[in-house]
C-alpha cells in the first residue's frame, strides 16, 4: 500500500493530475465509498487533505468513521468538473493515524484550505493500491468517449485496477 | 424493499427533495458498488425517475455492471447543491430490466439513443436518506437528517434529537 508521497513520486503526472481534481473547488472535495457491516456499500462526501506525503480524511462520529475502523477498505471519486468528464479514482486501505505532529500538520493543511472541524473528528489515512485518472475533451469539443485512462497499481499490492 | 413509487408515497417530501437533487448538476450522481473481491468501487452515472421508477443505464461490459450482477447492493448520492448543500442518499438493490416496454420508456424519458449495450437497471429502494443543515452558513452548521426505510416512517434526526413522523 503506497502513500500519496510514494503514489506521486512513481506517476508525478497523474497525481498532479489528481490532485488537481481533490482540489478544483479550493477546499478538497470527493466521494468516499466504505463498506457496511453487512457487507453492502456506504458513499458520502468528504474534505480530503493531501498533507505531509499522505491523503488523508477527518471523518466525525458517523457511519463512515465506524466503517473505515471495522474494515478500511475504501474507493475516493473526485467531484465532476464543470466542463468536461475527467474523472479522478483512488482505492486501498485507510488506517487511523494518531501521531500529534501529524494530525497538528494535517489538520492546518486541512483548515487552510477552506475547510471546518468540529474538533471531534477522527484522521485515517488513504494508502493507495490503485489509481485511474480519466480524461476527456471539453464538453462540446468532440465525441467525449471513451476517455483516455491512465492507471497506476502499488508494486505491491494485488488485484486489477 | 420498495419501487420510488412507493417510497414518494411514504415519504413525499423526501422524494421531492431526491427528485430535484438527482436532476442537479447535470443529472450526474455517484453511485457505489462493491466488486467480487469485497472492495467498494464509486462510478459516475445518470439515473432518471421513469413512471415511478428509478432506473439507471449501465454498459453491459462494465466493472459496476459486474458488480450488480454479482451483489445487486448499490448506493447512489445526489451530489450536494442548493443554496444550502442539500444531500440525497438512496439505497438498495438493483437488477436488470428486460421489459422493451419499459426500457423505450426509459430511452423516451432520457432524450437521446441508447446502444444495445447499454442495460437498464432498475433500482429499488430499500433507505433513503435526505440531508439539510441548521444554521447553514456558520462555522459548524448542524446536520439534519430525515431517514425513511422501505415499510417504516420517515424519521428525523437533528441536534441530538430524534422523532419519526
Amino acid at each position: 500500500m503506497a502513500t500519496w508521497a510514494q503514489f506521486e513520486a512513481a506517476a508525478p503526472e497523474m497525481a498532479a493530475a489528481g490532485r488537481a481534481l481533490l482540489y478544483q473547488f479550493g477546499t478538497g472535495l470527493a466521494y468516499l465509498a466504505t463498506l457496511r457491516k453487512d457487507g453492502a456499500p456506504r458513499i458520502h462526501p468528504i474534505c480530503p487533505a493531501i498533507a505531509e506525503g499522505g491523503l488523508f480524511g477527518l471523518i466525525i462520529p458517523s457511519p463512515k468513521q465506524h466503517d473505515l475502523l471495522r474494515d478500511g477498505r475504501y474507493a475516493v471519486h473526485s467531484f465532476p468538473m464543470p466542463d468536461r468528464d475527467d474523472e479522478f479514482y483512488l482505492a486501498g486501505t485507510a488506517h487511523r493515524v494518531d501521531d500529534p505532529d501529524l494530525l497538528a500538520a494535517v489538520l492546518a493543511a486541512y483548515l487552510a484550505s477552506g475547510a471546518t472541524s468540529s474538533g471531534h473528528e477522527t484522521f485515517f489515512e488513504f494508502g493507495i493500491e490503485r489509481a485511474l485518472l480519466a480524461t476527456y475533451p471539453k464538453r462540446g469539443d468532440g465525441p467525449g468517449w471513451p476517455p483516455t485512462y491512465t492507471k497506476w497499481r502499488d508494486p505491491g499490492s494485488r488485484g486489477r485496477i | 424493499m420498495a419501487t420510488w413509487a412507493q417510497f414518494a408515497a411514504a415519504a413525499p417530501e423526501m422524494a421531492a427533495r431526491g427528485a430535484w437533487l438527482l436532476g442537479q448538476n447535470g443529472g450526474v450522481a455517484f453511485l457505489a458498488t462493491v466488486r467480487k473481491d469485497g472492495t467498494p468501487q464509486l462510478h459516475p452515472v445518470m439515473p432518471q425517475l421513469v413512471d415511478g421508477g428509478l432506473y439507471v443505464f449501465i454498459v453491459e461490459f462494465s466493472s459496476k455492471a459486474r458488480d450488480l450482477a454479482n451483489r445487486g447492493s448499490y448506493a447512489l448520492h445526489g451530489i450536494p447543491a442548493g443554496p444550502e448543500n442539500e444531500e440525497f442518499l438512496v439505497r438498495g438493490r438493483a437488477r436488470p430490466i428486460d421489459d422493451a416496454g419499459v426500457r423505450a420508456r426509459a430511452i423516451e424519458v432520457c432524450g437521446y439513443p441508447k446502444m444495445d449495450w447499454e442495460t437498464l437497471y432498475h433500482f429499488e429502494v430499500e433507505h433513503a436518506l435526505t440531508t439539510t443543515w441548521a444554521d447553514w452558513g456558520t462555522a459548524h452548521p448542524e446536520p439534519v437528517f430525515r431517514r425513511w426505510r422501505a415499510g417504516g416512517p420517515v424519521e428525523t434526526v437533528g441536534g441530538g434529537e430524534a422523532t419519526s413522523g
